[in-house]
């Protein structure tokens, strides 16, 4: 990863805030944009090509204006041939964002989040660790068939997702800034192994997890 | 003992729903009526093959001169009945075959005194319901009538040598079991009609809810419109840089974003804004200041014609003070609590008399419009005083979750009329048939049916007594159970001469009093106990001595048998329907509740976004026309705010029943005051009850009112296994203006201060954690 760019794609119906995701891809030198689509549909078009590149992350909008949503599905196939997804949605619909959370996405961040998170996000993912946005986190600790959490990391998601900032999450559970850090990023694996999609070792080890088996 | 039931038309066990049939698009009118009068048809028609096992019986221990091919007969009557309870052949014909019988066997009968001509002739006596339940209307009472005379002629033809009091007692006990059966029959038809009803509007109300929520998916296509639009271009703006470097493509999609959402938004029922001195000031020429609680919340509360009603009034009186205060600024105040929402209008004007003439002017545009949509409008003036017009609406207690005629209710007055029919019936044809068969004699039946009209006298009176006074009615119902039985067998000489005339059934009064108007289980298990006690006693003393009668004590058992065992049956289905409609009742009131409530948030999250919607059209417009610049920090703040607000606001989940009111009013007071306010609802959370939520609601307005304006509030719900939780987050809340924690049962708080921000948690029990 560190011998050439990231190639990154933008699946973004709404072309003001395209523009703007593509302008910040393009101005990060660790970054290559690869393609910008307005729908999924578009970027699976172009994928189909004999010499298409793949890329490492998909930067995706879960809703399309004049169009179906996108199809949790679609998601769970990119996720299974190895794709990262991101997803960069206004999380109007809680339904669909957590089905899409079930699919095993490298996380969530939010329209109205600042444009250093979503770089962050970004990087983030093509870590292979998660992010989780205050508003993906709402709509997390929002679900009463959220998956078993420990209780601090049960406290951590619901102190963020109110609007605490990280720094507040950790003061109130007494913790340094990246232990809570971290209790949100299991709070985010075991919502997304919540699928109970275990086919693969590290599929596995998330239900374990979640379980409560392993840490 | 299990209730007969029909499901769908055919006999089950299972118990029979009333709503089911309303559900199924075939659904007939009175389908539940005929259920019920086909299920005591069945009833009738088992206990026609269970009384043929009687009559066996009593053939085989009458003696050796009754020839044993009657049997056959029994078995044959018998398998008629049964092929007609289960439909197999149509009920007329199993009536038929039951009273066909009765020739036969009054044909090989011998002896007037044998257990068997007894069992024949009780046969007949009881099945003389039959028809009223088997056929409709005057074709069962032209049956009873044909029947009758035809089975007494039939028995003096065939036995002239026999006592005149056997057809004489038949006939008067079959037109009066004819009439008891009618009027039951009609009182049950009633009834059932009734429990139809309810679960009639049990479904209608479910199918009203099914449909506003199907309206609220269209909403919600709405609202992904707008996140589409109108709330990514806000946001995009509001974001600056690439998104805006483009203006053409900016003034573009802002010109598109606004033409989509008006043609959308013009295919919509439109809905006049209610209260909307914006209008008025321009209308009337006066200068018109609202204050207090915002009409989005008003739309909230007040039902449709309330609402309408208040709107109409308060701008009667906004055109009457522009027209004759003389002022040129009218105030309009509205406010809501826990019990009433009261709209106050003043004017500091000329004022007048206070005359109000009926029929004219504010009489009829204010006051009578007012008070016919529930509302009390008072005017108070003095000549240079101004006019203080005060419009108040109270809200109803509580949700009327009984209706005042419950399936219930009903279902007790028709068990007690029941009672009261067999009572008076059993006493005035027994003492017809004692005085037509020993004219002149005082014979022991007299008192049996003297204890029967007593206490039923008793039990009547005991509606009014204390529990003491009842606990006696009871042991002497239980007393006299027994008692009637010896007593009433002691009118025919304990069987020495004559059994024929004997009132075997006038001890079933004590036993269907206690049960269905004294409401006493107790005593009714006690009385039944005594009762069997009382027929072991008297058989094996009759026994003992050697009396030909034993027998036939056994066989008079059966008619008391037979009557309260039918009674429980029926009794058992009315009950069943009761509990069933009562639900139904419940569910239709308690779906009317939702409606509405969903219906009144709906309406105000559509003011809501209506408002802010507006106001982001308008700012978008100046943008696509050039009028102002996207990159300017205004403009970006603005867009920032408002959307924001349409964001949070399209996400109000509806069904929040109690909280949801307090949320609009909590987003039009953030609005006001210049609040960013940020609302999560977790799904499925809301208050206990209209008490919880207006002590949560009062804090979430406490801290927007303790929240400088500019700065942001968070309020997010959060439901749990075992408790639902109110989180509040702000910046720059000050402490000491916010309002107490609220407290309840189970509930808990804290707060405290995290750096800038400060953190307000309230847990309380969530409705699904409640012991049922």
């Amino acid at each position: 990863m560190e011998d050439r760019r990231a190639l990154l794609v933008v699946v973004e119906d709404h072309v003001l805030q395209r523009r703007r995701t593509v302008e910040l891809i393009e101005q990060d030198p660790r970054l290559q944009l690869l393609s910008a689509h307005e729908t999924l549909d578009d970027f699976f078009a172009t994928q189909r090509q004999p010499d298409a590149d793949r890329p490492d992350l998909v930067l995706l909008d879960l809703m399309v204006d004049r169009g179906p949503s996108v199809d949790p599905q679609a998601v769970a196939r990119m996720v299974d041939e190895g794709i990262l997804v991101l997803v960069f949605s206004a999380m109007a619909s809680a339904p669909l964002l957590r089905a899409v959370l079930h699919t095993g996405v490298a996380g969530v961040v939010g329209k109205r989040d600042s444009e250093e998170d979503l770089l962050v996000a970004i990087h983030t993912a093509l870590r292979h660790a998660t992010w989780m946005s205050p508003e993906a986190a709402e709509i997390i600790a929002g679900d009463r068939a959220r998956p078993r959490f420990s209780g601090q990391e049960e406290r951590a998601l619901i102190l963020y997702a109110s609007g605490l900032t990280l720094d507040a999450v950790a003061a109130e559970l007494g913790v340094a800034r990246e232990t809570a850090k971290t209790y949100l990023e299991r709070v985010k694996a075991k919502y997304a192994a919540s699928g109970r999609i275990a086919r693969t070792k590290t599929e596995l080890r998330s239900e374990a997890a979640r379980d409560q088996l392993i840490d | 003992m299990t209730s007969p039931a029909i499901a769908g038309g055919r006999w089950s066990p299972l118990g029979l729903d009333p709503t089911d049939s309303v559900d199924d698009v075939n659904y007939r009118p009175g389908w539940l009526a005929s259920a019920l009068i086909q299920s005591i048809r069945q009833a009738l028609l088992i206990g026609g093959v269970a009384w043929q096992v009687v009559v066996a019986g009593a053939l085989l221990v009458s003696g050796g001169r009754i020839p044993r091919s009657v049997l056959l007969i029994c078995l044959l009557v018998a398998v008629l009945a049964l092929a007609g309870s289960f439909d197999v052949l149509p009920g007329w014909v199993a009536l038929l075959a039951v009273y066909s019988s009765l020739y036969a066997y009054y044909y090989v009968a011998v002896e007037l005194n044998s257990p068997f001509l007894f069992a024949v002739l009780w046969l007949q006596n009881l099945w003389w319901v039959l028809p009223a339940f088997v056929l409709r209307g005057w074709a069962s009472i032209a049956t009873s009538a044909v029947l009758l005379p035809a089975l007494c002629l039939a028995e003096l033809w065939m036995h002239p040598g026999w006592a005149a009091d056997v057809p004489r007692s038949a006939t008067v006990t079959g037109v009066g079991m004819t009439i008891a059966s009618l009027i039951a029959r009609r009182s049950l038809v009633r009834y059932a009609t009734f429990v139809e009803k309810s679960a009639a509007d049990a479904v209608r109300a479910r199918h009203r809810l099914a449909a506003l929520r199907k309206a609220a998916l269209e909403s919600a296509e709405d609202r992904r419109i707008l996140h589409d639009t109108v709330i990514n271009t806000l946001g995009s703006v509001a974001a600056g840089r690439g998104a805006v470097s483009a203006r053409d493509l900016v003034r573009e999609r802002c010109r598109s974003d606004v033409a989509r959402v008006e043609s959308r938004w013009a295919q919509r029922p439109t809905h006049a804004p209610v209260l909307n001195v914006d209008k008025w000031s321009v209308r009337y020429g006066v200068q018109v200041h609202y204050s207090g609680t915002p009409p989005e919340v008003l739309v909230t509360v007040l039902p449709e014609a309330a609402l309408q009603a208040l709107d109409g009034a308060v701008g009667e009186l906004v055109q009457n003070a522009a027209k004759h205060s003389g002022m040129t600024d009218v105030g309009v105040d509205a406010h809501v609590d826990e019990k009433q929402v009261t709209v106050t209008v003043h004017d500091g004007g000329v004022g007048f008399d206070g005359n109000i003439e009926p029929g004219r002017g504010l009489a009829t545009s204010v006051l009578a419009r007012a008070r016919d949509a529930g509302i009390d409008a008072s005017i108070m003036t003095a000549p240079g005083q101004g006019v203080d017009a005060r419009l108040r609406w109270q809200r109803p207690e509580h949700a009327e979750l009984d209706p005042p005629e419950t399936a219930t209710s009903l279902a007790d007055a028709v068990e007690e009329r029941l009672g009261w029919v067999w009572t008076a019936a059993v006493t005035a044809v027994g003492v017809l048939i004692e005085s037509a068969n020993h004219p002149g004699r005082l014979t022991l039946a007299y008192p049996a049916l003297a204890l029967v009209a007593v206490g039923a006298g008793l039990a009547w009176s005991a509606r009014l007594w204390p529990g003491w006074a009842r606990a006696l009615v009871v042991v002497y119902l239980v007393l006299a159970a027994p008692a009637c039985f010896v007593l009433a067998f002691g009118g025919v000489d304990f069987g020495q001469s004559s059994v024929i005339p004997w009132q075997a059934i006038a001890v079933t009064p004590t036993l269907i009093l206690l049960r269905s108007n004294l409401h006493s289980r107790a005593g009714f298990w006690w009385a039944a106990a005594a009762v069997t006690t009382a027929v072991v006693v008297t058989t094996v003393v009759l026994q003992y001595h050697a009396q030909p009668a034993a027998p036939v004590v056994v066989v008079g058992a059966m008619p008391p048998l037979f009557v309260v065992t039918f009674w429980y049956v029926v009794i058992g289905v009315v009950r069943s329907l009761a509990d069933r409609g009562q639900e139904a009742a419940r569910a239709a009131t308690q779906a009317r509740a939702e409606s509405e409530a969903e219906m009144a948030i709906a309406r105000g999250r559509r003011e809501l976004i209506d408002g802010g919607l507006a106001k982001a059209l308008e700012l978008l417009r100046s943008i696509a026309d050039g009028s102002r610049d996207p990159h300017a920090s205004r403009v970006q703040q603005e867009c920032s705010a408002h959307e924001s607000y349409l964001r949070h606001t399209t996400l109000l989940d509806a069904r929040m029943l109690w909280l949801g009111p307090w949320v609009i009013r909590a987003f039009a007071e953030a609005r006001a005051r210049g609040i960013q306010l940020v609302f999560r609802g977790g799904e499925g959370v809301d208050a206990e009850s209209a008490d919880s939520a207006a002590a949560l609601g009062a804090l979430v307005l406490g801290a927007i009112a303790a929240t400088p304006p500019g700065k942001s509030l968070s309020v997010s719900l959060y439901g749990g296994p075992k408790t639902d939780q109110l989180i509040i987050v702000g910046d720059g809340v000050r402490e000491a203006d916010l309002s107490h924690l609220p407290t309840g049962d189970g509930w808990s708080h804290g707060m405290q201060r995290l750096s800038e921000q400060i953190l307000i948690e309230v847990a309380w029990p969530c409705v699904d954690a409640h012991p049922q």
